[in-house]
């Protein structure tokens, strides 16, 4: 991880708040959730009016993050290689990585 | 007798789950008592590869087909406790039907996972209907057990049915043995290795529809128990699946394979105990009726004992894997250690609680006629399915030395 990457990563998570087609998606999925990239070292909180009561803590690599987006990485491949790490309803984990895929 | 019994009844754990998904439970639970049980030991006795479908169509009809499948595709949506309170209860009754179920399961888990509209139209959307459905994982062949349970005995696979690429489709050859639901699945997932890749390595999850020309049934074995669910192989000839039908990616197969068997060893318990509690069930009726040397036979010390550690079987299985479950419901990635161990400590306690049961009682128990019987074949079916001791022991003591 490079903070260029993390940066990348954030910059593309900022199209799930606001009017976007992936916001919209998000919202679909009816939970708030915490994202922890690259080892707790920077959190998302969504919605961010939610950060105090997420549904679900998602763990994921600001890479895995751009490659998921980038079409590089599957959701499958993110679970079965144990790259994407949560506590909480696994499915709608998996749900968010599948949002994560959208951006 | 009543009052044992209830101590030993899951349904007092149900807290942790929604209020439907208690509901569908009991209607699966009272179905699986009142209609599986009693006819367990017809099926049991039945002609090799005989399904009694209209009991898996009332069993379709409780939402058994789609226990897994999300609420909002049509599905009971259960989370991986609720399946093994549910199959618990039908391996209690005949763990035969509780496999036809979770064998579809098996075939519906990696479908879900992909969460690929195309796939979930054509392959789970037919799950909903009034006329059931079944589906198949077809993973072991003649030549490879362990060498498609342990990722590192990949390159030591021979023989392995081989995925060769043309164009924008695979061509899958090869044959498939010890399959649940083969001889009657309509779907089933794959595990073929692409060509060119030493042993396993290339193993790739592919969803069949075993209509599709060069797929032929082969053998239906003739095996000890779970007789109600048939199984037997799968011969592919050449088999074109399109590429957009690999679930995982291509080389991906054996990384679902590995998160899928962890996943099933938790409902493999659940099965487990619920056959541990059957063989508990059986020596109780015996034991509170029996009388010898003027006092029923749990009145005497040692039959006592051996009801005793058959009670503590089954409640240590439960703990483990609702512990499991509510592991594997909750945190990711997919555990391995706490599935693996329930699976270990659970399949032990059906094959010990049908050997003490057998034992409790004694010459009525070994007549063809009791239902001692069927319990100890099927007892030795966890054992089995989804690895065996040996192969899970590799798993634990990877988790405990790493």
């Amino acid at each position: 991880m490079t903070n260029s990457t993390l940066a990348v990563a954030t910059a593309r998570l900022g199209a799930l708040t606001g009017e976007t087609p992936q916001a919209e998606g998000f919202r679909a999925l009816g939970i708030a959730v915490r994202l922890v990239i690259d080892d707790s070292a920077h959190v998302v909180s969504l919605p961010p009016e939610r950060s105090e009561a997420p549904d679900v803590t998602v763990a994921l690599s600001s890479s895995d993050i751009v490659a998921l987006a980038d079409g590089d990485l599957g959701v499958v491949q993110a679970l079965t290689q144990g790259r994407l790490g949560a506590q909480g309803p696994i499915f709608a984990a998996i749900g968010f990585a599948h949002v994560l895929t959208t951006l | 007798m009543t009052t044992a019994r209830q101590l030993h009844s899951p349904l007092a754990d149900l807290d942790s789950l929604t209020s439907q998904h208690r509901k569908a439970i009991g209607q699966l639970r009272e179905f699986a008592r009142d209609v599986i049980a009693p006819t367990a030991a017809r099926r049991d006795g039945a002609p090799l590869g005989t399904v009694e479908w209209d009991l898996v169509e009332e069993a379709q009809a409780l939402g058994g087909l789609r226990m897994g499948l999300p609420e909002a595709l049509g599905g009971l949506g259960f989370t991986a406790e609720g399946l093994g309170y549910t199959l618990e209860e039908f391996a209690a009754a005949d763990p035969g039907f509780a496999l036809i179920l979770g064998a579809t399961g098996l075939f519906q888990t990696p479908v879900m996972l992909s969460n690929d509209d195309r796939l979930t139209s054509e392959y789970l959307l037919p799950f909903l209907g009034d006329q059931p459905i079944l589906g198949c994982n077809a993973v072991a062949e003649e030549l490879n057990g362990t060498d498609l349970v342990l990722a590192t005995n990949a390159e030591h696979a021979v023989d392995m049915t081989t995925a060769v690429p043309d164009g924008d489709v695979y061509r899958l050859t090869g044959k498939k043995k010890y399959i649940t639901n083969a001889p009657v699945a309509r779907y089933a997932t794959v595990m073929a290795n692409i060509e060119g890749h030493p042993g396993s390595t290339g193993l790739t999850c592919f969803v069949v529809d075993l209509q599709w020309a060069g797929v032929e049934r082969g053998t239906t074995h003739d095996k000890l128990g779970y007789r109600t669910a048939p199984a037997g192989e799968l011969i592919f000839n050449n088999v074109e699946v399109p590429a957009e039908n690999i679930i995982g990616g291509p080389s991906g197969g054996w990384d679902l394979n590995t998160t899928i068997g962890n996943i099933t060893r938790v409902t493999c318990a659940a099965i487990a105990t619920g056959i541990a509690r059957h063989s508990l069930d059986h020596a109780l009726a015996w034991a509170t009726s029996r009388r010898q040397g003027g006092k029923f036979l749990f009145e005497h010390q040692m039959s006592a004992r051996k009801i005793a550690d058959m009670a503590a079987s089954v409640e240590a299985s439960r703990a483990l894997w609702t512990k499991a479950a509510r592991l594997v419901d909750n945190s990711l990635p997919v555990p391995e250690f706490e599935p693996a161990i329930a699976k270990m400590v659970a399949d032990k306690a059906a094959i010990d609680n049908a050997n003490a049961a057998m034992s409790l009682i004694g010459a009525q128990a070994f007549q063809r006629d009791d239902e001692m019987e069927r319990i100890m074949r099927d007892s030795f079916g966890p054992r089995i399915y989804e690895g065996s001791p040996e192969a899970l022991a590799m798993t634990i003591t990877a988790h405990l030395c790493k």
